[in-house]
Parts: structure tokens; sequence; C-alpha cells
């Protein structure tokens, strides 16, 4: 025999499944309430953020104008300091751009043999080999030129070559050579060429001539290195004022000036 | 209308009204919320940048005195004018404590006397004005080489970043050692004649030594400005005499 349901099939409990007699409508509801709940809560906490956060801008814009304003006072005291640390670069540039004459001097005298003498020295700053250098040396009876190429431009810029002309007098041909040998040990010495080397009595011009006891006379030329690019100053250190320098000791040597101060080298 | 469809339209038309929520009032309010928050972003931005200058600036004010000092020692080197007279005690007085007799100074880089009053012919560069010299010493090489090392270090940087100043920067461009002294003394001799072209800086004109400012402060902050383009109040303008 057949079970048969005598309910009918609307009022069934499990008609409708979880929807129950609403449909699943009530579901819907509580699904709209709720989400209608979070965007509330969205809208919420927006507006509270946007109050908040404008108000925080509000006081930082304030504070920024007011910082400006301090700022603004002071500027001219800003605008000193930047004029300081300029004129001490430009300073500190044109004195590192410098050729080392009393050194090469030095080295002249340190290394030239006994038996050789100088009769005439002539030390130029040549051009500088770099294409950026646009300054140009020219002969002794001219000054020194140089356009505004870079912030600083010193009369030997980066990259000029100094170039010692020296004459003088050997006791033989072999003490030449020897002088030769010996001058390419100069500190930043780069190449030594001959341009001439005369017995006495070879040439009615030479030094003998002229009735100097001179066996034998040279001309020689002497090429540096190039001048170096100045180092940018150590960290902060910049900063160190011309007045207080005076009294650091960081060289190897160091002499007493016209005024007091200490020089350094 | 079956149940079903009713379920439908309901789903949808929650939906609709979660949407419309969303576009019209939620939406825009986080928007907002958005633009504020990089409003705010800016502005810390510039209140930083701003503290940064004020703190820069108030830096500037504590070391004011030592900017000036520096300013006024970097004057000795690099003064407002050209101050060849200065330049000429300097010069002869490094030569008289290295025995070596200061002969000539010619102005311009030339080779005649000129008159020592006038050095004409500044000649702009990038930074500083440049002042071409000639000067003209008699001495032993070695004492030449001592004056060398004294003309070069009136002005010398130092590996601290600073600048040792004790006499005018001058840059040596060449030099020329020849036997014999300017008195008649026979080549041949000890003495050379030793002639160097040199080259002085001067300030940019109108920039004047301190720029407008005053021990007590730079120009702009105190009612003093009586500082102006000329004068060096460390090298004395004066020349020694015979």
């Amino acid at each position: 025999m057949r079970a048969v349901n005598l309910i009918p099939a609307e009022q069934r409990r499990s008609s409708g499944g979880a929807a129950g007699r609403s449909g699943g409508i009530a579901y819907v509801v509580v699904g709209l309430l709720a989400g209608i709940a979070v965007l509330a809560l969205l809208y919420g906490s927006a507006r509270h953020s946007i109050s908040t956060r404008e108000g925080e801008a509000a006081k930082l814009s304030a504070e920024a104008a007011h910082a400006e304003a301090e700022a603004a006072k002071l500027a001219p005291y800003t605008r000193f300091a930047a004029l300081r640390e300029e004129r001490l670069a430009t300073v500190r540039e044109l004195a590192d751009t410098r050729f080392d004459w009393a050194h090469a001097m030095h080295e002249l005298g340190r290394v030239l043999p006994s038996d050789v003498a100088l009769t005439s020295m002539d030390g130029q700053i040549g051009a500088a080999a770099a294409s950026s250098a646009t300054a140009s040396s020219t002969t002794s009876s001219s000054t020194t030129t140089a356009s505004a190429a870079s912030s600083v431009t010193s009369a030997t810029p980066p990259g000029s070559t100094p170039v010692f002309t020296i004459a003088g007098c050997a006791t033989t041909q072999s003490e030449v050579a020897l002088a030769m040998d010996r001058l390419r040990l100069m500190d930043g010495v780069s190449e030594v060429s001959l341009k001439s080397s005369t017995k006495a009595g070879s040439s009615p011009s030479g030094p003998s001539a002229s009735g100097s006891s001179c066996p034998d006379s040279f001309n020689l030329e002497i090429a540096f290195e190039g001048l170096p690019t100045p180092s940018a100053p150590t960290g902060g250190q910049a900063s160190q004022s011309a007045t207080t320098a005076n009294s650091e000791t960081p060289g190897s040597a160091e002499s007493t000036g016209a005024n007091g101060t200490v020089g350094l080298r | 209308m079956t149940g079903r469809d009713r379920m439908v339209v309901a789903v949808l038309a929650a939906l609709a009204i979660l949407a419309a929520g969303w576009i019209l009032a939620v939406s825009p309010e986080r928007k907002k919320a958005g633009e504020v928050e990089s409003k705010v972003q800016s502005a810390q931005a510039s209140l930083a940048a701003a503290n940064a200058k004020l703190s820069e600036a108030k830096d500037a004010q504590s070391r004011y005195a030592s900017a000036y000092a520096t300013i006024v020692s970097l004057g000795e080197a690099v003064p407002a004018d050209q101050q060849v007279p200065s330049l000429v005690y300097e010069l002869d007085h490094a030569s008289g404590h290295d025995h070596v007799e200061f002969q000539a100074i010619n102005a311009g880089g030339s080779s005649s006397k000129a008159s020592l009053s006038t050095a004409t012919g500044a000649e702009s560069s990038g930074g500083f004005q440049e002042l071409p010299f000639t000067f003209t010493f008699t001495g032993s090489f070695f004492d030449l080489y001592h004056l060398m090392d004294k003309l070069q270090g009136f002005t010398v940087s130092l590996h601290s970043g600073g600048v040792a100043v004790k006499g005018r920067l001058l840059t040596i461009d060449g030099m020329s050692l020849t036997p014999g002294g300017s008195s008649g003394e026979a080549a041949g001799g000890s003495t050379l004649t030793g002639t160097v072209t040199a080259t002085a800086y001067v300030l940019p004109t109108g920039q004047g030594l301190t720029a407008g400012a005053t021990p007590t402060g730079p120009a702009g902050t105190t009612a003093t400005s009586n500082s102006s383009s000329s004068g060096n109040p460390s090298a004395p303008a004066v020349v020694k005499a015979p």
C-alpha cells in the first residue's frame, strides 16, 4: 500500500524549502538591511575621515605657512650663508687648481746632477689638453686669458700642462743624458725632451762663443702632468671657516706669514 | 508571477538599492576622503619643507658671526676692489723675509714699468675678475724658490675643506729665471732675475665684500648696513715706506 500525504501542498512545512512561506523575500530584506548598514558604516567612516583630515590639513597648512613666514624673515641669513659657501668654494677651487711652482723648483734642484748648471729657466702653464678647458696660456709677454666656461675660471684651469724650458751647461754630452734621466724623476713630470745639446766650439753661436766656460750647452723641455681637477671637500667640512682654518696644521711644513697667521703647504 | 520570479525581482531590487546607495552616497564620500588624504599628505610635505627651510635659516642665523668672519677673511684673499697697495706690501714683505729683492711689478702682465696706482685691464671671468700682473724679483735660486712658496702660500686650501688666508690669492701663470741681478751684476753669479706672471682676483663688480652685511646682521635684517663694496678691513691698503 502506498502512503499518501493528505496535507495540501501549499501548507506543507517543507513546501518552500529554506525560503519558508515568504518565498525567501525575508532573506532578501535582511540582506538589504545588512547592506544598507554596511553602506551607512562606510559613509559615516568616510565622513568622519573627511572632517578629521580636513582639520588636520588646515592645521598643517597653517603651520607650514607660519614656518615659511619665519624662514622668510631669516632669508637674509640663508642668502649670506650661501654667499659664504660660494666664495669659499670658489677660492678653494682656484687654490686647488694651481701648479705648485715651489715644489717643481725644489724638485729641479733635487734631481739635477752636480756637474750640470742652469743658465736660464722659463716655465709656462700650457693650454689645457681637455676640450672642456677653454683657457689658454700664451707667451710670457702676454697675459693668460680664460673664458667663463665654468662657474669658476682659473687662470690655470684644470688640465693645463705646465712646461719648463731650461737651458744649461754640462761637462759632457753624457752629463746631459744623465740630466734628462734625472729630470724624469721629478715629481709630476710626464715628459722630458731634448731641444739641443751643443758641444763648445761646434757652433759659433754657442755659449763658448760669448766667452763663458760651458763645455756643453743644452736646451731641454720638461712637461708636467696636467693640473688636477679640484676635489670636493670632505662632507660637511667645507663649512669650516677660513678664519678658524688658519689654526689647523695638516701640512708638512709651516711658515709664519706677514700678519702672524700660519700658512700651510 | 511565480514565487521564484518574485524572489529574483526582490534580489534585483535590493541590489539596485545597495548600488544606488554606494554610487550616490558612499563612493563620493570615499573619493572625497581620498582627496582630503592627499591634501593632508601635501600639507605634510609642505610643512616638512618649510620646517627644513626654517631649520636651515636658523642654523644660518646661529652661524652668522662665523660666516661673516669667513667672508671678511676671504676678502683678504679676494678683495672687493683691486687693492694694489696691499698686494705690493705683501710682496715686499714676503720678498724681504727671503733675501729677495722685489724689483718691479707691472699691471696687466706687460713688461713695461707701469704705474702701480692703477692695475687696469681686469678681465671678467666666471666668478671673480682677474687682475694679471708681472713681478720681477732678484735673488738666488733657493731664495726665489722660497718666495714662490710664499706667494702661493698666501691663500691655500686645507684638507679639512677650509681655506687658510694670510694674503692675496695668486695664481702663478708663468715664471722665468735668468742669470744676473738688476744692479749690473754679471751673469754667472748666484743672483738670478725671476720674472713671474701671476693673476690676482677681485670680487665681481657690485657684489661688495660683505654684500651689505654688517657684523650684527646681513642686509635686509638690520637698518644699518654701512658695509659697502669698498674697503677690506683685514688687508691694510698701505705701502711699506722705503
